[in-house]
């Protein structure tokens, strides 16, 4: 079994228009770790999640999750991944229930036991028989969290998984996904702008800006390395640096 | 104007000028399709004018008269001062002379009956036979067939002058017999109907008038359906989810039509059966309506299942185009306003075809026609009375082809990354690239 959930090496990624969003960039994200990226908007924090998602194909380099070339073997990645985009909506005519039957049903044929796990996860009680159309964004957003991790994937990639919400539902969401993640022995990937959640969610972070990652380590051995007290200024010193 | 009121106007006008797409859709579009309709109607005309100026018509003439009362040589000098281009038939009856014009592909065959200079001499009233033959039921066809009836009308004010000199005019109440009497039959493949090449022409006219255009919304209505679906996926992100599931691309763009398709076929037998009642409204005849079941131009199943065929392929080709355009968008309001490209291959055809056969437009209007798939329901519903379905079910294999094709480009699109980055870019290029992060 490979020790590492992701692999990832020189990646690079330039975009049709000759936009570098990545540089070259190397990861490797162990099996059990939350791992989060950090950076300014167009550091290219996105664009890995899509390449690791099979969305992008990259430019140059590799890209692999449980020893599956996100290239080569989509398919495969596929299966052991779960995706969800910054700001992704769901269906509005459909009841969170159906929502996540509909999802579930690419995973197994009945679709039953994983859209129970699904409602736990999202614990909307009788609301989850409701439109979605009729829901606030944090309950959209936990529904959509219980649908990413109602599969036990291998691999959850979050990109800013509570962006926009207010101090309770995020609150939930990060407990949420921290709790499967742990009592599942999965693994996440996750970017965000909020320095605290990181802090508190993640095992380990990479910095990134401009396409390459300038840092990683634990929060507290990069808070030792620059001596300072929390992320945000971790990620002041490493701009600065970089720059 | 208020402060307030002109500070959100110069708001909106600035966001609609500065959307491209939004140009394409509301301004470009509509300059483009008059005039281009414009051209094609045009030269719908110019044709016209150009069959009716070498207009040929054939001439049986059954009168054995000779002498200075010789009024079959009378008519004939009219017809060539007319500009007319008179040939002779040899035929020994009607049928033979409709034959002889058919294989001659003349437009008109006019029949002078035996004795038709004594008659007229004698101040009788003689029954001249016109015969039109109609292929395509086009406005041609009328204007040969009233020119004819113009050239008829000089002869008889003539022969009437002559006879009665000053005494008549025009205007004479007291109305002398008119020499020649013309009554006008038409031709059908080869068939003599006891109707009026004008009232028959004007009948089928009214009949599929708006046909093309009732059939241009449904594919436009199916085409927006497709594209906001395509789009909100986008815009939602829903898709972007969809294309990580572990699913075949392929099974994604197939769904999706499939939802719309499912609509479509709805939307097509509902039009079908509408138009069925509405056909069936002309069969009745009465006034200068003429009862089209009861002159054998009754539409057939064959007719249908052609026209069923081409309306939903169209439909299908249109979802498709549609399904890619939309591709090409990040939200509904873009691909809306996207989508007004396809106006212009649905509509243009359309507005042609109602005024003029496509046979008698020019060669490269009729190729860019041909190379339209939307032009095939008008075609087809003409040729429930033409019954030339020889073109339709050429322009359904084309079709097939047609969306053939484009669902392959739109599968390879779905199985790429392009259907994440593609944007059409009309400003600077970077902009698309920035716009991934």
């Amino acid at each position: 079994m490979n020790a590492n959930a992701v692999e990832v090496t020189k990646l690079e990624k330039v975009y049709g228009g000759g936009f570098k969003a990545l540089a070259g960039i190397d990861l490797e994200i162990k099996v059990g770790e939350i791992f989060g990226l950090i950076g300014p908007n167009g550091a290219g924090k996105t664009t890995t999640l899509r390449i690791l998602g099979t969305l992008l194909t990259p430019t140059s380099g590799t890209a692999s999750i449980s020893g599956y070339d996100v290239v080569k073997e989509q398919m495969e990645v596929r299966k052991l991944i779960s995706y969800l985009p910054e700001d992704a909506g769901a269906y509005e005519n459909l009841s969170g229930r159906e929502y996540l039957a509909f999802m579930a049903g690419f995973y197994e044929h009945d679709g039953g036991r994983i859209v129970d796990i699904g409602i736990t996860i999202a614990d909307l009680g009788e609301r989850i028989d409701s439109r979605i159309k009729e829901y606030s964004k944090g309950m959209k957003r936990r529904l959509l969290i219980a649908r990413a991790l109602m599969t036990s994937p291998k691999l959850a990639i979050l990109d800013e998984p509570t962006a926009g919400l207010d101090v309770m539902h995020a609150l939930f969401v990060r407990k949420r996904v921290k709790g499967l993640i742990k009592e599942r022995g999965g693994t996440a990937v996750l970017s965000s702008h909020n320095l605290l959640e990181v802090e508190f969610m993640c095992d380990r972070v990479a910095l990134i800006d401009h396409g390459r990652i300038h840092e990683i380590g634990t929060p507290s051995e990069l808070k030792e390395k620059y001596k300072v007290p929390n992320l945000e200024e971790v990620f002041v010193e490493v701009v600065k640096h970089a720059a | 104007m208020p402060h307030e009121l002109r500070n959100i106007v110069t708001k909106e006008l600035r966001e609609i000028v500065r959307d491209p797409r939004l140009l394409i859709g509301m301004i470009i579009v509509p300059v483009l399709m008059m005039p281009l309709m414009g051209v094609g109607i045009r030269s719908a005309m110019e044709a016209t004018q150009k069959e009716l100026s070498k207009m040929e018509t054939g001439l049986l003439n059954q009168d054995l008269a000779v002498g200075s009362h010789n009024y079959s040589d009378r008519l004939y000098t009219l017809m060539i001062q007319n500009n007319l281009i008179v040939r002779n038939s040899t035929a020994q009856d009607t049928n033979a002379a409709v034959s002889w014009a058919l294989q001659n592909d003349l437009g008109t065959l006019v029949v002078l009956p035996p004795m038709f200079s004594e008659n007229i001499g004698d101040g009788k009233s003689v029954n001249v036979s016109v015969y039109q033959m109609l292929t395509h039921f086009g406005f041609d066809e009328l204007a040969g067939s009233e020119r004819m009836n113009s050239v008829f009308t000089l002869f008889n004010n003539e022969i009437l002058h002559e006879m009665l000199g000053n005494n008549y005019t025009s205007a004479n109440k007291l109305q002398p017999p008119v020499p020649a009497n013309v009554v006008s039959q038409s031709v059908v493949k080869g068939d003599i109907l006891n109707a009026s090449p004008s009232n028959l022409i004007n009948t089928i006219y009214t009949s599929v008038l708006l046909v093309p255009i009732a059939f241009s919304l449904v594919i436009v209505l199916a085409a927006q359906l497709a594209a906001t679906s395509v789009a909100m996926e986008k815009e939602q992100k829903t898709l972007e989810v969809l294309l990580t599931l572990p699913i075949k691309r392929i099974n994604i763009l197939l769904g999706k039509l499939s939802g719309v398709i499912v609509v479509s076929v709805l939307a097509t037998i509902a039009m079908l059966l509408s138009f069925g009642y509405y056909m069936s409204s002309f069969t009745f005849g009465g006034g200068t309506q003429v009862d089209l079941a009861a002159v054998g131009l009754t539409p057939d199943m064959t007719g249908y299942a052609l026209l069923g065929a081409s309306l939903f392929l169209s439909i299908i080709s249109a979802l498709a185009l549609a399904v890619l355009l939309a591709a090409y968008t990040k939200d509904v309001r873009s691909a809306q306003s996207l989508l007004g490209v396809l106006f212009l291959p649905v509509f243009i055809p359309a507005f042609l075809l109602m005024f003029a056969p496509i046979e008698i437009l020019p060669s490269g209007i009729q190729a860019v026609l041909y190379a339209i798939p939307f032009s095939y329901p008008p075609i087809a519903s003409k040729a429930l009375y033409t019954k030339d379905y020889t073109v339709v079910a050429l322009g359904v294999v084309y079709q097939i082809v047609f969306t053939g094709i484009v669902l392959i480009i739109a599968a390879r699109f779905f199985a790429s990354e392009k259907i994440m980055t593609a944007k059409l870019k009309f400003g600077k290029k970077a902009k698309a690239a920035h716009d991934m992060e």
